[in-house]
């Protein structure tokens, strides 16, 4: 059985806003689960945008439990895919978010490398800002 | 080759019940074959048996449970480097009830 959008009562731009506010209160996968409806059901070339956000989330998500691994490789797809969308994107201003993302990513390759000796400041995780 | 899932997963489900060969199952879950139990190959997340894995080969032109993964973990395993012969053969053997026609580019990614 496939699985059941669980917010289709929800338009594009309602997921979307509930996504933002997920990804801020840093309830990673389950911004992740909004996010990924949209990504699902857009058939235009920017669904990478979508996707770029869900890398990203789930890069924290997976930081959050450890898997410095799977958050390195997150937060880079995430980045990869963001890239191409700033300054700002759907409302989104991308450069200051994927600056501090960057940041974070560099802290997990050092990390995942065991050469990091800084501890992990939680205040470095971006939000996603709308863009005035 | 068949297809494997990465510790990238976030155990959200998407790609199983997308498999058309059952292929994918949850972590710690047994995996069935030809009336068989078998211990799970991943306790921690998804995971997907190379013996049941066409690589959509005979059913779609790529592989469902990569085109529906939202993180993009389910990528070609390098251990299960495999013909599109071969996976064609297990199609039919996977799924004797079911006359399949020629591949074409709509059921093999081979021809894309």
């Amino acid at each position: 059985m496939k699985v059941q959008p669980k917010f289709a009562i929800l338009s594009e731009e309602e997921k979307f806003a509930k996504g933002v506010a997920l990804f801020n209160s840093r309830d990673f996968f389950d911004c992740h689960d909004v996010i990924e409806e949209i990504w699902l059901e857009r058939r235009q070339k920017d669904r990478t945008f979508f996707q770029g956000i869900i890398h990203v989330a789930v890069g924290f998500y997976h930081l959050d439990n450890g898997n410095y691994k799977g958050s390195r490789s997150q937060l880079s797809k995430g980045v990869a895919k963001l890239q191409p969308f700033q300054p700002a994107y759907y409302g989104i201003e991308l450069s200051a978010f994927l600056t501090r993302t960057s940041r974070c990513l560099e802290w997990v390759v050092q990390r995942e490398l065991e050469v990091q000796t800084e501890a992990f400041d939680s205040a470095w995780i971006p939000t996603l800002e709308f863009a005035k | 080759m068949a297809t494997m899932i990465t510790e990238e997963c976030i155990n959200c489900g998407a790609c199983e019940p997308e498999c058309p060969n059952t292929a994918i199952y949850a972590g710690g879950a047994q995996w069935e074959f030809k009336g068989t139990m078998h211990d799970a190959l991943s306790n921690d997340f998804y995971y997907i048996v190379p013996e049941k894995c066409t690589e959509c080969v005979g059913h779609f032109d790529q592989e469902q449970c990569a085109a529906v993964c939202p993180v993009d973990c389910c990528v070609p395993d390098p251990n299960h480097v495999e013909s599109e012969e071969v996976l064609f053969q297990r199609a039919k053997e996977i799924h004797p009830e079911r006359a399949f026609t020629d591949l074409a580019a709509s059921t093999s990614h081979f021809r894309k």
